[in-house]
């Protein structure tokens, strides 16, 4: 089995087992997690092929099962399923269990939100010359402007919260893809498109990319179940 | 080509600064920087306020993306530095002169959208909570304007 598709399966494994526990039971909730999930992989796929279309990112065979899947390696496909159940299992969680007063996400929410509106924009419009970075942070800024202008979503402070322990696994997990503990990484990305700050081994991006995916999905999820 | 283009950074310049002119006005100068903005908040505009000293805060990246811009010759920076001091010009036609008369330049601007906008900011100055300036008005300032029959 390949590296990738090992590191897909193993994301998954302990979310899909847990998913049937009592407390949670988040497999009630598979009838918005599912529609969510393609809509938004629908989106980052057609992104994926295109950024790999203009060699923003590779792919190194070494680590891949060889199947293709419109140009796309099949593990990369399966990681916009993956990541996202892992995630919205995860959101769940955290709601069920952390007891947050919903006053501190009315008072917080929108300035944190417009925080990073202010930056993305800034770090996209200083970044122009570079198209993942520029791209990345315009679309993010650009969703959650939507989220929190239009749609006024009183469930980001409940995003915020998530993403940010979500950090953890998913530095460890796109640590590995981009090659902090392997000899050579499974993603490459060309230099001359991304800022050149990086995480241990990944751009700076990956975390608004990250972000926009997570965002996506819980947003849909939440729309759906409402 | 290129001159969509640049027309384009310009654009997307200016309509992100009445973002960040709205971000700043509601979260910063009506936040810990109040002490700046206060003075604006009285009756008589004429001298210069401690106000003002908002507008220099926001040329510093304006100058800073020209001077970037035209040394690398004139890149993206170069027009979005453009589009920046061109909002400066047009908020402080718009605020400054046709809102609170600080120079005796133009006669009124009666316009419909003009109505809309300096009627929110009048509303603004008697303590109604929009903090927008040419165009992240709420929406009803335009709809009242525009649903009046024209004079």
């Amino acid at each position: 089995m390949s590296t990738y598709l090992t590191i897909d399966l193993l994301v998954l494994a302990i979310p899909f087992l847990l998913s049937f526990d009592k407390k949670v039971a988040f497999y009630r909730n598979w009838k918005y997690v599912f529609p969510a999930i393609l809509l938004t992989g629908i989106f980052f796929v057609t992104w994926d092929i295109l950024f790999t279309h203009l060699k923003v990112w590779n792919f190194n065979p070494h680590h891949l099962t060889g199947i293709y899947v419109f140009g796309l390696p099949v593990e990369e496909c399966l990681f916009f399923i993956v990541i996202p159940y892992s995630s919205l299992f995860s959101y769940e969680v955290i709601r069920t269990y952390l007891r947050v007063h919903k006053a501190v996400f009315r008072k917080y929410n929108a300035i944190i939100s417009y925080i990073f509106i202010f930056v993305f924009i800034v770090l996209a419009l200083l970044n122009l010359n570079k198209i993942y970075t520029s791209v990345v942070f315009l679309l993010t800024g650009f969703y959650l402007f939507i989220l929190i202008r239009f749609v006024r979503a009183a469930y980001l402070g409940w995003f915020y919260i998530s993403y940010a322990i979500l950090l953890i696994p998913f530095i460890l997990v796109n640590g590995i893809l981009t090659g902090t503990a392997l000899a050579n990484p499974v993603v490459m990305y060309r230099p001359s498109e991304i800022m050149g700050i990086y995480i241990f081994t990944i751009p700076v991006e990956d975390i608004a990319y990250g972000m926009l995916l997570i965002l996506m999905n819980i947003s849909l999820f939440e729309k759906f179940r409402e | 080509m290129y001159l969509i283009v640049d027309f384009l950074l310009i654009l997307t310049a200016f309509l992100f600064m009445e973002f960040v002119a709205w971000f700043t006005h509601k979260y910063i100068m009506h936040g810990f920087l109040w002490v700046l903005h206060k003075d604006h908040h009285k009756e008589d505009h004429s001298r210069l306020e401690k106000n003002d000293l908002f507008s220099l805060i926001f040329a510093i990246p304006s100058i800073l993306l020209i001077i970037y811009g035209s040394v690398n010759r004139f890149d993206f920076r170069f027009w979005l530095g453009t589009g920046i001091a061109l909002y400066g010009l047009a908020y402080f036609l718009y605020h400054d002169v046709l809102v609170h008369r600080r120079l005796k330049l133009f006669g009124d601007l009666n316009t419909k959208y003009f109505r809309a906008v300096i009627k929110a900011h009048y509303d603004h100055h008697r303590g109604k909570k929009n903090y927008g300036f040419l165009f992240m008005v709420p929406l009803r300032y335009f709809r009242e304007e525009y649903s009046k029959s024209s004079r």
